[in-house]
């Protein structure tokens, strides 16, 4: 059976070229789909990490301001997170670490506030336009956390410790803070000074607290600082504090603002939130949200380029065994005569098919062998041809959206998309998983173009062969 | 002597639109080892049939076909031919991408010939029968036609079947050439106690031979 497969080879140069030719084509563009995909594969992986594995537990804005009945005041239709509620989520299973968050205006005596419209124009970081702001009697926002090792800001070094430290476990029943540069060295903070701070309760009444600082942070970079804003709302003017003192400060030490859970793996947020969804928490008032809106924008491209990836190694698999079958049907009346003559001497129909294979396949491991140097060339070609086209697509949406959308909120669109890892490169090198993958589709391709004309001619008996040879 | 093959009470037809055609009715013959058979006749009387049925590369539509003392279909025709029996036919039927040497060595590996040195017992039956050595190893389609003939009788020794089936061996071949291949099957079945049948329009092929048959009105007939 091989001895014979070499020799047809060997004695058919023209057909076994011809055929090698066609292999490595169709070869090379499954290795460039198969990349493409993979690559597309892994940047939404990445992504999907990128964006952390932080779920959190807040109002469901949306539905409450669906649901608000019209002149109906938010605060009165916001139900507070209970501490009770937020600890049913932190036992669940894939929950690592967790983190209460505590929101509070405040306003001080002691310290002014970074003005927003003062610093407009000093740095990039401090822009603001000449958009209205909004009217906020508070100038300061307390954060209180259970713990800052896992801010965002933090971790991704958007925020950079300056001086002393951040706040930690044994912080949570003190009053020390951590507040910004810009606001430190306005009010002529360091590290050890106090400064005052209240808030005002349901019932007109004063809560004061002294804060200490402890850290001072400089912001490096950040995208909150667009141009509808109050001093309040500028991260300049947030002021970190533990858990506690926020509560205080917001006159309730039962009630949170918002629980963010860190999972052991991104991969699990989804079985969390079905987990989540069995507890007796009304998801209709409260939500648990894991960056899916800005996972959802960041993938898009990709996960055009992995739709058109599917398509085409679709095209590439039906085509190629479409025109393989189609040549190695037009040889077969050639071959005819052979099936025939073998049938005549005793060979099983299998071992003919058979001969057919090794044939076929002795040209497919040649042809892979040349597509396993060439398809990387022709992967990053064609990546590099859809790269190019998406991020013409993203200008062209933005220059449409132009019109109706203010300058801003394309910036901050274009921010989001950026951090998508498609509109910049993708990694289309070959792997293992590629490598199979391709092995496994040319087999499939072989077998598919081998055996349907083979059984077409060997469904005949012997004597209808040599007799359709004869005629 | 020993019977080697049966027809009993074969039949064969096909079907030309909805009119039925009759080749073989009810056929019956003993073919004996030993001896060499000629069947001839006119054009279409079923001489190819018969030996196709014979071959075991088609079923008879009715009756059986002994080899034996087997029923070929319960031995399983492709293991018939690749085991018991030996094809000549009259275009050769060699395959082109093996030279002559490489085909009898082919039909040796399919029957699984076992024999000392393979491929000294493969050249030494087509140098018998008049093959040089670098004949045996040229392009098959570069030999004439009675080369051509000689390395399919070569590929029938070579698979030392008892039954040796040939359609007009010396159809295609000059008359030296012709007298050649006819002495050499009269003495594979003479010498070598094969049974070799051969269909033949030629009477001085059929003369030659022990037992001459006609196909009569679909039955295989002695001409005597």
């Amino acid at each position: 059976m091989f001895k014979n497969a070499i020799l047809s080879i060997k004695k058919s140069v023209g057909k076994s070229v011809l055929l090698f030719i066609l292999m490595a084509v169709i070869a090379n563009l499954i290795i460039a789909g198969l990349s493409i995909k993979n690559a597309t594969s892994k940047s939404m992986e990445q992504v999907r990490k990128s964006l952390g594995n932080d779920v959190t537990l807040s109002y469901n804005m949306r539905n409450i301001m669906q649901n608000r009945q019209q002149g109906e005041a938010l605060d009165s239709v916001m139900k507070n997170i209970t501490i009770e509620m937020a600890d049913r989520l932190k036992d669940l299973k894939y929950v690592e670490n967790y983190n209460y968050t505590v929101n509070v205006n405040v306003s001080s005596d002691d310290i002014e506030p970074v003005n927003m419209q003062e610093n407009s124009n000093q740095t990039n970081d401090r822009r603001l336009d000449d958009m209205p702001r909004f009217m906020d009697s508070d100038d300061f926002s307390v954060v209180g956390h259970t713990t800052m090792e896992y801010l965002t800001n933090f971790t991704n070094k958007n925020y950079v410790l300056k001086s002393g430290r951040l706040l930690v476990d044994d912080d949570a029943q003190t009053t020390n803070c951590v507040i910004e540069s810009n606001l430190a060295s306005d009010n002529d903070l360091k590290v050890g000074s106090s400064f005052k701070v209240y808030s005002t309760n349901e019932d007109n009444e004063k809560i004061s607290v002294t804060l200490k600082v402890v850290g001072i942070f400089e912001i490096e970079t950040s995208d909150e600082m667009g141009g509808m804003m109050s001093n309040r709302q500028s991260p300049m003017n947030t002021i970190y504090t533990g858990l506690s003192t926020a509560q205080k400060l917001n006159d309730s030490t039962t009630t949170i603002t918002s629980a963010t859970y860190y999972l052991d793996d991104p991969d699990h947020i989804d079985d969390f939130q079905q987990l989540a969804q069995d507890t007796d928490i009304d998801f209709e008032t409260y939500t648990l949200d894991a960056n899916d809106g800005v996972y959802q924008k960041s993938i898009a491209s990709l996960e055009n380029m992995e739709s058109f990836a599917n398509i085409f190694l679709s095209v590439v698999i039906v085509a190629g065994s479409v025109i393989l079958c189609l040549i190695l049907v037009l040889t077969m009346r050639s071959r005819f005569y052979e099936f025939g003559v073998m049938l005549s001497l005793g060979q099983s129909k299998l071992k003919i098919i058979g001969q057919q294979l090794v044939e076929i396949l002795s040209i497919a491991l040649l042809a892979f062998a040349l597509s396993l140097t060439t398809g990387k060339m022709v992967s990053n070609v064609i990546s590099n041809m859809l790269v190019t086209q998406d991020n013409q697509s993203v200008v062209m949406n933005m220059e449409e959206s132009n019109d109706q959308m203010s300058e801003q909120m394309n910036n901050r669109n274009l921010v989001e998309r950026m951090q998508a890892p498609a509109s910049s490169e993708l990694d289309v090198s070959l792997t293992g998983d590629t490598i199979l993958k391709l092995a496994e589709i040319s087999f499939i391709i072989c077998v598919v173009s081998i055996i349907l004309p083979s059984l077409y001619v060997l469904r005949l008996s012997p004597r209808e062969i040599l007799v359709k040879r004869e005629g | 002597m020993e019977t080697i093959l049966s027809f009993d009470n074969v039949c064969y037809y096909y079907k030309d639109g909805s009119r039925q055609v009759n080749i073989l009715k009810d056929a019956s013959y003993h073919f004996e080892l030993g001896k060499a058979y000629a069947i001839v006749g006119a054009s279409g009387s079923g001489k190819t049939t018969s030996l196709i049925l014979a071959g075991g590369l088609d079923n008879p539509k009715s009756g059986n076909i002994m080899y034996k003392d087997k029923n070929i279909r319960d031995i399983g025709l492709t293991k018939y031919r690749k085991n018991d029996v030996s094809i000549v036919f009259q275009s050769y039927n060699l395959i082109h991408y093996m030279n002559a040497y490489q085909n009898v060595l082919n039909a040796m590996d399919i029957s699984h010939i076992k024999v000392p040195n393979k491929k000294e017992y493969a050249m030494k039956i087509l140098q018998e029968l008049g093959l040089s050595r670098e004949e045996c190893k040229r392009d098959i389609r570069k030999l004439s036609g009675g080369q051509q003939q000689r390395v399919a009788v070569a590929r029938a020794i070579a698979k030392d079947s008892d039954l040796i089936l040939c359609d007009e061996p010396t159809g295609n071949l000059d008359p030296t050439t012709s007298q050649g291949i006819i002495q050499t099957l009269i003495d594979l079945a003479h010498q070598r106690n094969k049974c070799v049948i051969v269909v033949t329009h030629s009477k001085e092929f059929a003369d030659c031979l022990d037992v001459s048959l006609k196909i009569n009105q679909g039955k295989l007939e002695e001409i005597f």
